[in-house]
This record gives structure tokens, sequence and C-alpha cells, in this order.
């Protein structure tokens, strides 16, 4: 008899087997299997994810397959991690669209996992860099709505700190 | 004669190789003759000479400018600040080169201002709303109605990624503050909604007290290890310490704000380098048979160039050379210790790097030391003082304290070892900060 799966059900009811190790990757996931199965997983296991639609979860269940075997040090080195480049596949992997890229570090925050997230930020981190303001609000499509005075006292206020 | 630009931001923080607003561009006087052209450039190499300290060379280039045409500054102003300030806004934005209301700025309350914006959203581009629209947008309209359906112009939604949560944004915005802090700036300056994001969360102005306090090196820590034995060193806690590394015991002592501490907590900074720029007039003899009424006038300039780092190392460059000769070059490890020297420069001495060492007290004066300078017996000291430069740029500028100079021994019995020789600092100027992209923290 092959090892009992995970089954994963989105939104839009759409059903997405995994072993127990791949959804794992996601710490809620993972307690939720612990606390209703203390004794381990003896079937197949079904948990309702109604916050994602199905392109969403896939998106998610494929780093987590991914990363099935990958090792991420548990290092508190904030510093460090925040100057890390962003691991290369997962590079790739989040070169999708703004609405994707909301929707998987939603996805990410809500079912806890860590990397995917952190990977995320620094993709958006890394939009953000070398441009001008005007250039970052047409990147996001805000307008600017200081006022004059405002934004000069606001940049007088605050422009120093960037130096150091 | 001085014409400076209209500019969002002070040119000295402007990174030394972003010039385009001083660099004079030849394609876009198209429909000027050729001599009036050639006064508009020569007018902006004026500029650009006056503002590096030049002062002898700008006044020749001023010189040739007005004698090409005698209007040149109406000319200039006519055909290239509007030029200049489009392309201003097109990088800074709507409220680039507005005059502003320099009372009502005054009193604002910024930290009240930016709480007043919790709760404000960002707001997308609306082409039907007349305050969204300025020259430096391109307005496209589209899916205007053709049939029955009512004129819309289309309305593309903000970004979705503006909608994610608070914390998440913190996390991002901590990532830039250690890679790239001017990208949190640039940022948290694009509209209310990303200024309470960048600005009013006080976790990031504890980020950067911890980035930038933690890489000083205090004298009164300095002092305190040097009394110890090398036993007793090893023993030490950072919370023994005059001023420990850990910053939340050190806030406390600033209002428990950590913007407060930011503000008034003296620095230096690392990410460029700090150069004084000394102008000064010599007053030449007349001719033997010269009927001029007045003596010829030299006008002299000379750089001073400082850069620290945070193991307590320092390097001093004196140049007549300006700033993008040397800045790229103002490095702790070269093979030689030397600036590579240029066409122009004078003499192979004034290009030495020399190293020294450094403190910074906790109230902000900084003693740098150079025990192997320029003169074999001496050993140099400088003490500077860290301050706001124009009230607004903190701790942007290191003003002149004392300059002298202890000798050392030089032979078995020297009696001449220890004495003190002052420096004047009449004709000395304060350091100013410049930003360079190319520095990290050791080369």
């Amino acid at each position: 008899m092959s090892e009992p799966k995970v089954i994963l059900v989105s939104f839009d009811d759409e059903k997405f087997p995994v072993d127990v190790q791949v959804a794992e990757k996601s710490v809620l996931i993972k307690n939720m299997i612990n606390d209703l199965n203390p004794d381990g997983l003896q079937e197949d296991f079904e948990i309702p994810i109604p916050m994602l639609r199905s392109t969403v979860l896939a998106k998610v269940l494929e780093w987590c397959e991914h990363h099935r075997n990958s090792e991420f040090p548990d290092d508190d080195d904030d510093d460090a991690k925040k100057t890390a480049p962003i691991d290369e596949w997962d590079k790739n992997f989040l070169k999708v669209d703004q609405e994707m890229l909301y929707e998987i570090m939603q996805a990410a925050n809500y079912l806890n996992i860590r990397q995917l997230l952190d990977s995320g930020c620094k993709t958006v981190a890394e939009m953000i860099k070398n441009k001008s303001p005007e250039e970052l609000r047409r990147t996001f499509n805000i307008v600017n709505d200081f006022s004059p005075e405002e934004e000069a006292a606001i940049r007088r206020e605050n422009e120093w700190a960037e130096d150091r | 004669m001085s014409t400076s630009l209209i500019s969002s931001r002070s040119s000295n923080t402007e990174d030394i190789r972003d010039s385009s607003m001083i660099e004079p561009e030849n394609g876009d006087i198209g429909q000027l003759s050729e001599n009036d052209a050639q006064a508009i450039l020569l007018f902006e190499e004026a500029i650009e000479k006056e503002s590096h300290g030049k002062m002898a060379d700008a006044v020749e280039k001023y010189r040739s400018a007005f004698r090409l045409n005698d209007q040149v500054d109406l000319l200039y102003r006519n055909e290239k600040v509007p030029h200049n300030i489009h392309k201003l806004k097109q990088k800074h934005g709507k409220n680039t080169a507005r005059r502003i209301d320099e009372a009502a700025l005054k009193d604002m309350d910024v930290d009240k201002l930016i709480e007043s914006y919790e709760h404000i959203e960002a707001q997308a581009f609306d082409p039907s709303n007349p305050s969204h629209i300025h020259d430096g947008l391109t307005i496209k309209f589209s899916g205007l109605g053709l049939d029955n359906h009512e004129e819309i112009a289309d309305v593309s939604p903000i970004s979705p990624l503006m909608n994610m949560l608070a914390f998440i944004w913190e996390q991002i915005l901590e990532i830039l503050l250690v890679t790239s802090p001017q990208s949190w700036f640039n940022f948290s300056i694009t509209c209310r909604h990303n200024a309470f994001l960048g600005f009013g969360n006080k976790a990031m102005w504890r980020k950067l007290c911890f980035l930038v306090y933690s890489k000083q090196v205090y004298q009164e820590n300095v002092e305190y290890l040097e009394n110890l034995t090398l036993e007793d060193r090893l023993k030490v806690q950072d919370c023994d310490l005059p001023i420990p590394n850990n910053q939340h015991l050190v806030v406390p002592q600033y209002n428990n704000s950590w913007k407060y501490m930011l503000r008034h907590r003296p620095f230096i900074k690392y990410d460029g380098c700090y150069i004084s720029v000394v102008n000064y007039y010599l007053e030449g003899g007349k001719g033997e048979f010269s009927s001029s009424w007045s003596n010829p006038v030299r006008t002299i300039t000379y750089f001073r160039y400082l850069r620290f780092y945070p193991d307590g190392t320092c390097v001093k460059v004196l140049s007549v050379e300006d700033p993008k000769n040397i800045v790229p070059y103002l490095l702790k490890h070269t093979e030689l210790g030397l600036i590579p020297s240029t066409a122009e420069s004078v003499t192979k001495d004034s290009q030495k790097i020399y190293t020294g060492k450094w403190t910074i007290s906790s109230s902000g004066e900084i003693t740098i030391e150079i025990a192997n300078g320029s003169v074999p017996y001496y050993r140099f000291f400088y003490q500077l003082q860290i301050k706001p430069l124009g009230g607004i740029y903190r701790h942007n500028k290191l003003a002149w304290v004392n300059y002298y100079a202890v000798r050392k021994r030089m032979s078995d019995n020297d009696d001449r070892e220890g004495e003190i020789t002052n420096f004047s600092l009449k004709k000395e100027k304060a350091f100013k900060f410049l930003r360079v992209r190319s520095y990290t923290v050791d080369n």
C-alpha cells in the first residue's frame, strides 16, 4: 500500500493530492495534520483551503514540491538573511504578474511558509530598487497625493536618513 | 554670478556620477545659433566648476560665456531651465520645482502629519481627475464609448501589491533599509499611504539605529578597554561598555524614541566620503612697469578628502584635483597607496593616500590620528565636530575644532619629542558628506 496522501482542496473545489512531506512545508498544514492525527497519518487526509483559488494553490504546491528536500537554515541572523540574494529557482518561479505575486505572498503568509514569503518580499524589494519615486508610482499605479508643502516637509524631515 | 538650478534635493548628496543636471547636453540646443549654443555650453561648464568650488575656473568660463552673448544668463534660463524642470518632474513627480510656502512648511509637525496618513489608501491614477494630471505624464484614454456607451476613461486599479498586509510591507522595507536605503526613501515618498508605511513605523527607525550605531568606534569604549588588562578585556560584556552596542540600552536616553535618537545622536557615515573645499585668494605683485591700480589676485583651490571605516581606520588625501578624479580611488587597499595620476596632476605626493585611526565621542567629536603622514617627524591630529548641513541634512558636516601635530621621537635623546605644533584653521573649511555608490564597508 502506498503512503497516505494529503489532499488539499481549493476554493473552487479542485483537489490536489500531495505527499505529507510536501504539504508540511506549510506550518499551518503541518500543525493541522499533527493535531488531528496524533498517531500519524493512516489514510488519505483531506484539508479544505477555502482561501485559495486553484491556480494559486497549484503554484504554491509547485514551490513546496521543488523544495521538498531543501533545508532552510533556521538562523536568526536577520541582516545576513536580508542581504542574501534571492534563491535562483525562486527568482524564476516568481517571475509572474503582480496579481499572482500578491496572491502567492498572501497564500504563503496564510499557510505559514516562511521561505516562500521571504522570497516574495525580496522579489518586491528588487522591483523597488533603482527606481525614482515617479517610476515607482508608475510601477504600482499610484498617484502622488501629497501637497507640495507636505512633500517638501516630509523630504526635509526624512531624506537625510538614507545616508549612513 | 551664482546660478543654482532648482533642484528638489541638495546636490551634495546626489551621487557623484549622477550629474546629469549639470552635464552639458549639446543635442538639445537645436534652434539656437552656434554662437548662443556655445555660450550656453560655457555657462553650464561654469556652473559645474562653481559647484565644485573651483572659483577661478568658473569665473573664466562665465567670462567667456558672457563675451559670446552678454545675456547668456537669461538665455540659459529660458532655454535650459524649463527643460531641466521637465526632466526633474519626470523623475521626482509633480511637486518638483513648485513654489513652496516656507512659512507653512516651518509650522508643520511632520510626525503628526505622517500619523494622520494611517488610514489613507493609495489611489490609482485617474485621468478624469484634474489633480492627477501634470505635464510629466502622457494620458491615454482607452475604452472610450463608441456606441451609446458613456464616455468613460479607463481607470486601471492600483497594484494589488499595495493591498498587502502592513507587516509584510514592513519586511520588504526592512530588506531595503539593509540593502538599499535610498530605495526605502524613494518608495516611502511616493504617496501618503506609503509614507506611513516607511516613515510612520518605529520598526524602521529602530532598524536604522541598529545599523548605524553598532558600527561606530566610540572614544569612550576605546579608552575603557585600553585601561583593562588583556585578560579582563576578554571578559567584557556589551553591557559593561560605557556605550553599549545593544541599542535597547541606549534608547531610554533619547525619550525612548528611535527616530529621536537617529536625529540627535551623531554618527559617521560609511556609504561615501567627506570633502572639504578650501578656497582662498593669493595677492600677487604687480609687474615692474605696470600701471595697474590693483594687484593681481589668484584663487587657490584645494580639496581635503576623508573616508572612514567601521574598523576604526580612515584614509585621507589632500589634492588640487576635483572629486571626480579622486573619489572613485579613495580606497583603503590600493596597490601603491596612491590615487592614479591624471594628466593635470601636479606632484606625486599630492596623490598619496594616508591611513589613520579615528574615534567618535558620544557628543559627536571626531579625533583622527595620522601617525605616518606627509611629515616624517610629525604625528598629525584632526579634531572635528559632527554637525547638520544647512539645518536639514543631519550629521552631514564635519566642522574643524583643532588641527595639530605632535613631534615624534626621532633620535635617542630627542628633547623635542612631544612638542605640539598647532596649525591655523583660518583657511580651512568644514567637510561635507558625499554619497558614493561604489563604496563598501571595507574596500
